[in-house]
C-alpha cells in the first residue's frame, strides 16, 4: 500500500515536471496547436468533398466524422508516441539507472508523460476542435451533455481506450529497454491503430478484417465518442454489467481486452527489466 | 529490517561474476570472481585503471545490474532477493545522471526528492555549505559541469543512505569547491558507509580509510585498510627530484639508477625502502648533470595510491594472468616497479 502510494506520488511529480517542461517549449506547443488546426481544416475539407462509400455506417456528414475522429485520436493516442520519445531522452539522460536504484520502474516515465500529453491534448482540442465542430456543424455538434449516463459513457469511451494505449506504450517501453530505439515502429503502429480504430473511415468498411477491427477498444471508444458528439447519445455502447460480462460484446472488448493488455504489458515490462538487468544493458540507449 | 540494516558488514561480496552483453550478443566478463568486504561505517576507495569494472561493481551494489554469479549482500540484505529493501538504503551518485536543462535547481531537487522519498533540506544544507545555495532559482542549463557534479552529489546525499556509492564525485569541480565537498563529506556525513571511485589521490586520501585495488579484467587484487597498507608498503621514503628543462637526464639514464620511479612533469618521483637506498640515490645523482633540487619525505597515502594505480596498470589481463594472491604479491614487489630493472 505504501509503495503504491509512493508510486502515485512519483507519477504525480513526474507528470507535473513534464507539464512544466512542455510549457517552457512554447514554440513546440504552438506547432502542435497549428498541426491540430491543419488536421482539422484539411480533414474538414476532405469530409466535405469525400462521399463515404459505406453511407449506412456514417449516417451524418463525413466531415463531422473526421473532425470528431481527430479530436478523439488526439486526446487518446498522442501520449503514446510522446512517451516513447521521452523514454529515449530519459535513457540518454541517465534517468533509468537513477529510477531503478530508487525502486521506481521506467513505466513511471511512460505513464507520467502520457498523462501530461493527454492533459495538454485535451486542453488544445477543447480550445480548437470544439469551436471547429460547432462552426462546421452549424452549432449542432457537439451535442449538449444530456445526462449522467452521457458523462459516464464519455468517460468510458475516453479512459478505457486511453488505458489500452497505455498498455501498448508500456509494451513499447519494454521493447525499448531491449532494442533502444523504437520511435519508427511506434510511429507506424500509431498510424495503423488510427486507421484500424476508424480515424479516417469506419473499420467495418475494411474487407475481411472489418468486424475484428471494430472490436478494438480504441474503435469501440471512438464509435461511442462520435455518437455522443453528434447525436448526444452513444447508441452502440451499453454500459450494463450483463453486457460487460457477456463475451465478445463491444463492452466486453472495451473492458476486458484493455485489462488483459494492461496486465500483460506490465508483466512483459517486469520480465524485460529483469532480463536487461542481467544482461547489463538496461541503461544503455 | 533495522537489524539487517545494522549488519556489521555494510558490503559483502563473494565470488561475484558479472558479464555484459556485447554488440553481437556475446558475453563480456567485466567482474571476475570479485571478493570484498567493507565494515559498516568504512570509507573505501575503489582503485583501479579505467574500464576495470569499478562502476559496474557500484551498479551491482545499487541493484541496477543483477549479478550473474556469486553472493552480494548490502547491509545484510541480498541484492537479488531483497532488491527493494537494498534500494531504500543505497544511494549511487553516478556521473552519467543528467538533468533537464529547463528546470531550476530548486525544481530539480524537489523532483528527485519525490522519486527518492527524501527531504530536499539535506541537499540544500550541502549546497549552502559549498556556496551553491544562491543558485536555487537558476536554470540547470546555466550550470557548469562542476556545478552539475555538485547537484548530483546533493541528490545522492538527500536520500540519507546507509551506503553511499560515489563514482567520481569531484570530477570537474574547481579547486575551491572540491575542497569544500571533501570537507563536507569528511565531517558532515556520519554513520554512512562510503565507497568512492575518484581519480584524484588527494580526495581519496582524505576521505578514505580502506582500499579495494582492482585490475583490468574486473578482479580485486587486494582489499585492506590504509594503516596496514602503509605498514606493509615496501617503501618508506618519497624522493622528489626536480630536473631543469633541457636536462640530459633521460628516462633511460634515470632507470639505470636502479630505483622505481614515476615521471610527473618536470618532477621524477622515486620510492625508496630505506635510508641506505636514499643515500645511494643521492650519491648517484650527484654525479649526474640535470638535477635542480630534491625533496625527501615519508610515504603518504597519496604515494600509495599512485603506486597502486601504477601497479594495476602494469598487470595486464591475459589468459596467463596470476591468481589474485600472486598479483597482490607482485604489486608489493619493488623490483618490478615501473622503470626499475627486474
Amino acid at each position: 500500500m505504501t509503495s503504491m502510494l509512493r508510486a502515485l506520488v512519483v507519477v504525480a511529480a513526474a507528470s507535473r515536471r513534464y507539464l512544466k517542461l512542455d510549457l517552457r517549449y512554447r514554440f513546440e506547443l504552438t506547432v502542435n496547436a497549428l498541426l491540430l488546426m491543419t488536421n482539422i481544416v484539411s480533414f474538414g475539407l476532405m469530409g466535405h468533398f469525400v462521399v463515404a462509400t459505406n453511407r449506412e455506417l456514417v449516417s451524418y456528414p463525413y466531415h463531422l466524422f473526421l473532425l470528431t475522429g481527430i479530436f478523439y485520436w488526439t486526446v487518446v493516442s498522442n501520449g503514446f508516441t510522446s512517451s516513447i520519445f521521452t523514454l529515449h531522452e530519459e535513457m540518454e539522460r541517465g534517468t533509468i539507472g537513477f529510477l531503478l536504484s530508487n525502486g521506481v520502474s521506467p513505466a513511471v516515465i511512460t505513464l507520467s508523460k502520457m498523462i501530461t500529453t493527454t492533459v495538454e491534448a485535451l486542453g488544445l482540442s477543447t480550445v480548437i476542435a470544439i469551436p471547429a465542430l460547432l462552426i462546421s456543424s452549424g452549432g449542432g455538434c457537439p451535442a449538449p451533455p444530456a445526462s449522467a449516463e452521457w458523462a459516464l459513457k464519455l468517460a468510458a469511451s475516453l479512459m478505457l481506450p486511453w488505458l489500452f494505449m497505455l498498455a501498448v506504450a508500456i509494451s513499447f517501453t519494454a521493447l525499448q529497454l531491449v532494442f533502444k530505439r523504437t520511435g519508427g515502429l511506434a510511429g507506424a503502429l500509431h498510424g495503423v491503430l488510427g486507421i484500424a480504430s476508424g480515424l479516417n473511415f469506419p473499420p467495418q468498411a475494411v474487407p475481411l478484417l472489418g468486424e475484428a477491427l471494430s472490436k478494438l477498444p480504441t474503435a469501440v471508444g471512438l464509435r461511442a465518442f462520435r455518437e455522443l458528439m453528434v447525436f448526444g447519445e452513444a447508441r452502440s455502447l451499453e454500459l450494463t454489467l450483463s453486457r460487460i460480462l457477456t463475451p465478445l460484446t463491444d463492452e466486453w472488448f472495451l473492458v476486458f481486452v484493455t485489462a488483459a493488455f494492461l496486465a500483460a504489458s506490465f508483466m512483459l515490462l517486469s520480465k524485460v527489466e529483469e532480463v536487461t538487468r542481467r544482461w547489463g544493458t538496461i541503461e544503455q540507449y | 529490517m533495522m537489524a539487517e540494516a545494522c549488519a556489521e558488514e555494510a558490503v559483502k561480496v563473494v565470488g561475484l561474476v558479472k558479464e555484459m552483453r556485447g554488440k553481437n550478443g556475446e558475453r563480456v566478463r567485466v567482474l571476475d570472481n570479485v571478493n570484498l568486504k567493507a565494515p559498516a561505517g568504512a570509507r573505501v576507495a575503489v582503485i583501479g585503471p579505467s574500464g576495470c569494472g569499478k562502476t559496474v561493481l557500484f551498479k551491482v551494489l545499487s541493484t541496477i545490474y543483477a549479478p550473474d554469479r556469486g553472493e552480494v549482500k548490502v547491509l545484510g540484505l541480498d541484492v537479488v532477493k531483497q532488491a527493494g529493501k537494498v534500494r531504500r538504503l543505497v544511494s549511487f551518485v553516478s556521473p552519467s545522471l543528467g538533468f533537464h536543462k529547463k528546470m531550476s535547481l530548486d525544481e530539480t531537487l524537489k523532483f528527485f526528492s519525490k522519486v527518492q522519498g527524501s527531504d530536499p533540506e539535506v541537499a540544500y544544507r550541502f549546497l549552502d555549505f559549498i556556496k551553491m545555495g544562491g543558485l536555487r532559482e537558476r536554470m540547470i542549463e546555466g550550470f557548469s559541469e562542476g556545478q552539475k557534479a555538485a547537484v548530483r552529489l546533493a541528490v545522492g546525499l538527500m536520500k540519507q543512505p546507509k551506503l553511499l556509492l560515489l563514482d567520481e564525485p569531484t570530477a570537474n569541480l574547481d579547486v575551491a569547491r572540491k575542497e569544500l565537498v571533501v570537507e563536507y563529506l569528511s565531517r558532515n556525513v556520519e554513520g554512512v558507509t562510503m565507497m568512492i571511485v575518484d581519480h584524484d589521490p588527494k580526495v581519496v586520501n582524505r576521505l578514505c580509510n580502506q582500499a579495494v585495488l582492482m585490475q583490468a579484467g574486473g578482479r580485486v587484487v587486494k582489499t585492506c585498510d590504509y594503516q596496514s597498507l602503509l605498514k606493509s608498503f615496501p617503501f618508506k621514503y618519497r624522493f622528489n627530484l626536480k630536473v631543469y628543462s633541457g636536462s640530459r637526464l633521460s628516462k633511460d639514464a634515470i632507470s639505470k639508477l636502479g630505483y622505481p620511479f614515476q615521471v610527473m612533469g618536470d618532477v621524477v618521483r622515486f620510492l625508496l625502502p630505506s635510508r641506505e637506498e636514499l643515500k645511494d640515490l643521492v650519491e648517484k645523482l650527484m654525479e649526474k648533470r640535470g638535477p635542480l633540487s630534491f625533496e625527501v619525505s615519508s610515504i603518504s597515502m597519496e604515494d600509495v595510491y599512485y603506486w597502486m594505480s601504477q601497479q594495476v596498470k602494469e598487470v595486464a589481463p591475459s589468459a596467463a594472468e596470476p591468481p589474485a594472491g600472486k598479483a597482490a604479491a607482485v604489486a608489493c614487489n619493488p623490483r618490478v616497479a615501473k622503470g626499475a630493472p627486474a
